[in-house]
């Protein structure tokens, strides 16, 4: 089994970056228009979210669960099963996280249904988390899809909120850092997916990769703030 | 005065402009014909040029270069990366190459290369193909079903030579492929790895079970298996494979945008790939190397370094100090 540890990550690599950028182009050509559909589901969550529409009512939790659910679903079946899985024997494996990410956002939407009104409602959080999660938010599902400039390709390749593993993930993590109460499993299984995009990025020499290593470095301070929270909570009971 | 055309002189002009047509004819005939002729011709003697190295369990003869997989014929569904994966293939083909190396770890590429060869099937360019792939699993269990999974997606009824890729446990595969060979499934069996870390268990491996091929990484820039791995290979006549001689590649980010020596061309190298590639087929203990590429200009001219004189002892290291200067 050691000797699956001995791969580096240029090893890993199993395509050249122009056949991973026309399976990107042939996927968006043939999933089109769901592209829109989905970016309308971003838009929508990006508004209740700015707005506060679901700010303490029953059920925002389970729409903000169910439209993040549909994304993860959707990235995962399609894109990875159903494209990625014919040059990467990883996709596989990757949409099985998709589907287990899916199944326990709806499992957190679902628990709101029954939790005892005034304490678990859906809220935007306070302080700096709030401000940057809506940033990363916008990021997600209006600038990723023109990130595909940078890497100098068109819109064909771009990759969107719901339909792209990567924004998909970038969104969640700005959901659940955006909002109280939030899933800490849920946003450190959408770390450990955008961790993967960085490393798909890096070994293909994609600009990308400076993105994805800057929001995760954010959700690693979010990580450290929530940690040293804890510890005061713990430290002031004590005293 | 009136000129009579009479029936022979008819005949006459009618035979005369049937023979100059035909004449005409023939010579357009020719004109047309002859560059295909030509073609026709080229590949076998291009073919005979190749170099031929000795599997030295055996004696058989195989081409000294041959062609790698990774990456470059992982296409997956993409129909005109597939259609231009023909094309390599066929050049490769043409130009006397023989072993097509692909692994399971590879992704689509055993399929890739199935498809090709199907689609070469008609024209018989891959008679002289000598199939190589790899068992790639951590499961004992899965190494038979692997097996059998290559057979399929290659579409031929055994394979030449059978590896264990990066010694992922190697030890139980071992078992499988000793088996396989025994059924005749498999002609060769082998070991690889693509890291000059693993050398010494490596070389523990190649002195202890009765291996016909390992596969290793060789080339301007990592010399490492000249210490152990080359000599003990010849010693035990293991057929040595080299794979990744470029280095996936950065050697021609180091090297090429400089000057070639003029020296080069007094061994028939008129490119770097061409120097890079003649520099290992020129180790002793060397069988075949397996250059990767998706160009067929690519292809063509790596193959172009199978032909013509190889370095000796003198110009090896006149190639080396001269990279080293660079």
């Amino acid at each position: 089994m050691g000797a699956l540890l001995d791969y580096r990550l240029s090893d890993l690599l199993l395509f050249s970056p122009e056949i991973y950028q026309r399976l990107l182009a042939r996927y968006n050509g043939e999933i089109f228009p769901l592209q829109l559909l989905m970016l309308a589901f971003g838009a929508g969550l990006f508004y209740v979210l700015l707005t506060g529409q679901l700010d303490g009512r029953r059920y925002g939790r389970g729409v903000i669960a169910a439209l993040l659910a549909a994304g993860w679903l959707c990235s995962g079946l399609l894109f990875h099963l159903s494209y990625y899985d014919s040059i990467n024997w990883m996709a596989s494996y990757l949409a099985v996280m998709h589907v287990v990410i899916a199944g326990l956002l709806l499992l957190w939407g679902v628990l709101s249904f029954r939790a005892r009104v005034g304490r678990q409602l859906v809220g935007l959080a306070a302080g700096w988390p709030r401000i940057a999660g809506l940033l990363l938010l916008g990021l997600a599902v209006f600038v990723h899809p023109l990130l595909v400039f940078i890497e100098g390709q068109g819109l064909a390749s771009a990759a969107f909120f719901g339909t792209h593993p990567a924004p998909t993930a970038l969104a969640t993590l700005a959901v659940m850092m955006a909002l109280s109460p939030r899933s800490l499993s849920i946003f450190v299984l959408s770390f450990l997916m955008l961790l993967v995009s960085l490393l798909t990025s890096l070994a293909l020499g994609s600009p990308l990769g400076w993105v994805y290593g800057g929001v995760l470095l954010i959700c690693l301070l979010f990580l450290l703030g929530l940690f040293t929270q804890a510890l005061r909570r713990r430290f002031d009971a004590r005293s | 005065m009136t000129h009579d055309v009479t029936l022979d002189d008819q005949r006459r002009d009618f035979l005369k402009g049937l023979a100059a047509s035909s004449l005409l004819a023939g010579a357009g005939f020719a004109g047309l014909l002859w560059p295909r002729l030509l073609n026709a011709a080229q590949p076998d003697a291009v073919k005979s040029e190749m170099l031929q190295r000795p599997i030295p369990k055996t004696g058989e003869m195989i081409p000294a270069l041959g062609m790698g997989t990774w990456i470059t014929f992982n296409v997956g569904d993409d129909k005109r990366a597939r259609a231009e994966r023909v094309k390599v293939l066929r050049a490769f083909f043409e130009a006397g190459g023989g072993m097509i190396d692909s692994s399971p770890m590879y992704g689509s590429a055993e399929e890739v290369v199935g498809h090709c060869l199907n689609a070469l099937q008609d024209d018989g360019a891959a008679r002289d193909m000598f199939s190589a792939s790899k068992i790639w699993t951590a499961f004992e269990g899965s190494g038979k079903s692997q097996f059998q999974d290559t057979l399929r997606l290659w579409g031929v009824p055994k394979m030449d030579v059978m590896q264990i890729h990066n010694l992922l446990n190697w030890q139980a595969h071992l078992k499988t492929l000793t088996a396989l060979k025994s059924e005749g499934l498999v002609r060769y069996i082998g070991i690889t790895t693509s890291h000059s870390r693993r050398h010494e268990e490596f070389a523990a491996i190649m002195r202890n079970e009765p291996l016909d091929f390992v596969q290793i990484t060789y080339h301007m820039d990592n010399r490492a298996a000249e210490d152990v791995l080359l000599p003990l290979a010849a010693e035990r006549q293991i057929a040595v494979i080299i794979n990744r001689p470029f280095s996936g590649g950065s050697l021609f980010s180091r090297y090429g945008d400089k000057k070639l020596p003029d020296w080069a061309g007094e061994i028939g190298c008129q490119a770097w790939s061409q120097f890079f590639l003649k520099f290992i087929l020129s180790h002793p203990a060397v069988t075949v190397a397996i250059p990767a590429t998706s160009r067929v200009d690519h292809m063509q001219e790596n193959m172009a370094a199978g032909r013509g004189a190889l370095p000796d002892a003198a110009m090896r290291a006149r190639m080396i100090d001269y990279c080293a200067g660079l």
